[in-house]
C-alpha cells in the first residue's frame, strides 16, 4: 500500500533582512538592504502509512510547524516534493482540503464570540456534510470529548482546555483522513492533556486516520506515537520507533537502587543524579551497566534495583545539544 | 446550492457577531453617517452665502445629493483593507485557508450583513433628515430603474477593488499608509468632499473614468437625475469594465499572495 504522506527533499527557505543595531545602520539599510536566506526546513524526506500516528520532534525553530504548514497547503516550499492522499498540498485543491485538517494549539478556527455549535453548522455547509452524518459525527465527538455542555457557550467564555476540545471537535466534523496536530496540548493542565491524548488515540483507532503530531510534551509523544521523526535546524536527524531513538541517542542507563544505608558513596560506580534517604539514582555508561549492577549486588545490601533508560526528555535534550 | 447555504449560514453568524458588539457597531455607523452630514452642512452654508447655489447645486439639491450619498456610500464601502494585516499577523488567515473555500466568500457575507444591519440606522436617519432639511428630489422612473444596477455594479466593483488593495498586506508589514493613500484618493474623487461637477472641467472629466466616482457618486447622480441616460449608460459600461479588471486583478494577486504567504502567527 502506498504511503499516505510522501515527502521528498522538502526545503523551505525564508529571506530574512539583516540589520545591525544603531541609527547609522538603519540609515545605511535604506540604501543597501541586506538579506540572508534561512533554511527553516532543508531536504527533509519521510513517508507515513495510513493509520500511523507519527510524532514530530524538535526544539523551537527546528522546522516542525513549517513542515506541517507545507503539508497542510498553507506554505509553498522552496524546493522538494510532497504528496498527501495523492495531492500536492500547496496546490490547495478543494478535493484535498476536504480530506485533511490542521489544529494549531495557539490558533483557532471557531468564532470567538459565538458558541462552537454555531460555527460547526457552518463547517457542515462548507464540507457538505449530510444532516444525518453530521448529527452522528457530532454525537460521537461530543461523547469522546465531553462537549455536550460546551457547544452552547460562547467560545471566549471557555477555558483553554475546553476551547481546544471544541477546536478538535470542529476540525474533525468532516472526518479528515489526515490530521496535522501542532501542539494540541499547549498550555493545558495535566488532566486536560490526558483527555486530549486519549481522544486522539481512540479517534485514530476508530477511524484509522493518519496523524502527524508535534508536541513539546514528551508524554504526548510517548503515549501516542510508536514512531518519531526528529528534526533539528531544519534537517532530519532520526526517523524510527521511539524506543530505537532512546537506544541510539542515550549513551547511559539509569539505575535506581535502594540500600540499607543513607550515606553510601556510590561515586566510583557512576554519576549519582539523585539521592533521597536510602534511594539512589545513578547514571552509568550503557556498556558498564552489567558490571556496575554486579558490583552493587556484591558490595551493598540492596533491597531493590531498577535499570531503566533515562527520561525521554533528557534523551531528546542530548540529541539537540549534541548537534 | 452549496455556496448559497454557506452564504446564508455565514451571514447568520456574522449578524450574531455584529449584534454582540451592537454598541461598537452603532458608534461606527454614526461616524459613517456624520461625514456626509458635515459636508452637506458646509456646502449648504456655501450655497447660502453665494446667493442660493454653489457649483450648480441649490441648498435643496445639495441636501438630496448628500442624503443619497450617505446611503450609497454605506452600501458600497468595505473595511477589509484595514484588518487584513491583522488577519495575516495573528494567524486568522491561516485558519481560513484550511477550509475548502476561498476566504473572499467570508468577506462578502460579513459586508452584506453589516450593510443590512446599518440600514436600520441609515433609513430612519435619511427620513428624519429629509423631514428637517427638505431635499429636492426629482425622481423620474428611469432614474430609479437605472440607479439599482449602477448601485449593484458600484458595490461589486468597490468590494473587489478594496479586496485587491487589501492584498498589499502580503507584501508589506505596515499597510496603514497604503490604506491612507487610498482613503485620500477615494475621498477626493468619489464625490464625498464635493460633487465632482464643482471640480475644473478637465478634472471632473478624468474623475468620471475612475473607480472612486463610479463606486459612489455615479449611482447618486443617476438617482438625482444629474446625468443624461447616455452618461449613465457609459458610466455602467465603465463600471463593468473596472469590475472585470478588478476581478482579474484579485485572482492574479491572490494566486501570488498565497505563494508568498508566510503563515506566521501559529
Amino acid at each position: 500500500m502506498a504511503p499516505v504522506v510522501e515527502v521528498r527533499e522538502l526545503t523551505k527557505s525564508f529571506k530574512v533582512p539583516v540589520r545591525q543595531s544603531g541609527l547609522g545602520a538603519a540609515v545605511k539599510s535604506l540604501f543597501d538592504r541586506k538579506f540572508t536566506l534561512v533554511d527553516a526546513v532543508k531536504d527533509v524526506s519521510f513517508n507515513i502509512d495510513r493509520g500511523e500516528i507519527v510524532g514530530f520532534l524538535g526544539p523551537n525553530g527546528a522546522g516542525k510547524t513549517t513542515t506541517l504548514k507545507m503539508l497542510s497547503g498553507l506554505l509553498h516550499p522552496t524546493s522538494g516534493t510532497a504528496t498527501v492522499n495523492g495531492h500536492i498540498p500547496w496546490k490547495r485543491d478543494n478535493a484535498y482540503l476536504r480530506t485533511i485538517n490542521m489544529v494549531m494549539g495557539n490558533r483557532h478556527q471557531l468564532s470567538w464570540d459565538l458558541p462552537a455549535g454555531d460555527t460547526y453548522k457552518l463547517h457542515q455547509a462548507i464540507y457538505q456534510i449530510a444532516d444525518n452524518e453530521f448529527e452522528r459525527t457530532l454525537e460521537e465527538l461530543s461523547d469522546l470529548l465531553d462537549l455536550h455542555d460546551l457547544l452552547t457557550k460562547p467560545v471566549r467564555t471557555l477555558s483553554l482546555g475546553e476551547r481546544m476540545k471544541c477546536e478538535l471537535g470542529g476540525a474533525l466534523l468532516h472526518r479528515p483522513d489526515v490530521m496535522f496536530l501542532d501542539e494540541p496540548t499547549l498550555g493545558l493542565d495535566v488532566t486536560m492533556q490526558h483527555r486530549i491524548r486519549d481522544f486522539v488515540r481512540s479517534y485514530n483507532l476508530r477511524h484509522g486516520s493518519t496523524i502527524l503530531l508535534t508536541s513539546h510534551y514528551m508524554a504526548d509523544i510517548a503515549a501516542l506515537c510508536e514512531r518519531v521523526v526528529v528534526i533539528h535546524r531544519g534537517q532530519l536527524l532520526f526517523d524510527g520507533p521511539l524506543a530505537q531513538l532512546v537506544a541510539r541517542f542515550a549513551p547511559v542507563k539509569r539505575l535506581t537502587v535502594e540500600l540499607d544505608s543513607a550515606d553510601a558513596d556510590l561515586g566510583d560506580l557512576g554519576t549519582v543524579v539523585a539521592h533521597d534517604g536510602f534511594t539512589y539514582q545513578l547514571e552509568v555508561a550503557k556498556e558498564d551497566t552489567t558490571e556496575v549492577t554486579s558490583r552493587l549486588l556484591a558490595n551493598y545490601n540492596l533491597s531493590d534495583i531498577a535499570v531503566e533508560d533515562p527520561p525521554i526528555e533528557q534523551v531528546i535534550e542530548q540529541v539537540f545539544t549534541a548537534e | 446550492m452549496r455556496l448559497f447555504r454557506i452564504y446564508l449560514l455565514s451571514a447568520l453568524l456574522h449578524l450574531k457577531e455584529h449584534l454582540i458588539y451592537r454598541a461598537s457597531v452603532l458608534i461606527w455607523l454614526f461616524s459613517m453617517l456624520l461625514e456626509p452630514v458635515v459636508f452637506m452642512m458646509v456646502w449648504r452654508a456655501v450655497a447660502l452665502a453665494e446667493g442660493g447655489s454653489a457649483g450648480g447645486y441649490t441648498q435643496g439639491t445639495l441636501t438630496a445629493y448628500y442624503l443619497a450619498l450617505m446611503v450609497v456610500n454605506h452600501l458600497t464601502f468595505t473595511w477589509i483593507m484595514h484588518e487584513y494585516a491583522y488577519r495575516i499577523r495573528e494567524g486568522v488567515l491561516a485558519g481560513q485557508l484550511l477550509y475548502p473555500l476561498h476566504p473572499i466568500h467570508r468577506d462578502v457575507t460579513m459586508n452584506a450583513t453589516y450593510k443590512l444591519l446599518g440600514l436600520v440606522l441609515f433609513i430612519p436617519a435619511f427620513l428624519l433628515l429629509s423631514v428637517f432639511l427638505k431635499p429636492e428630489f426629482q425622481f423620474e422612473p428611469w432614474q430609479v430603474l437605472a440607479f439599482l444596477p449602477t448601485l449593484a455594479l458600484a458595490a461589486a466593483m468597490r468590494f473587489l477593488m478594496e479586496w485587491a488593495v487589501a492584498q498589499t498586506a502580503f507584501w508589506y508589514i505596515e499597510t496603514s499608509s497604503f490604506n491612507q493613500a487610498y482613503y485620500v484618493a477615494t475621498m477626493f474623487f468619489s464625490g464625498r468632499i464635493a460633487p465632482i461637477s464643482m471640480f475644473p472641467d478637465w478634472l471632473s472629466a478624468v474623475a468620471r473614468y475612475l473607480p472612486f466616482w463610479l463606486g459612489v457618486a455615479l449611482p447618486v447622480e443617476t438617482l438625482l437625475g444629474s446625468l443624461t441616460p447616455e452618461e449613465v449608460m457609459s458610466g455602467m459600461v465603465i463600471q463593468a469594465a473596472w469590475l472585470a479588471f478588478f476581478a482579474g486583478l484579485v485572482a492574479w494577486v491572490w494566486s501570488r499572495a498565497v505563494r508568498r504567504f508566510g503563515a506566521v502567527g501559529g
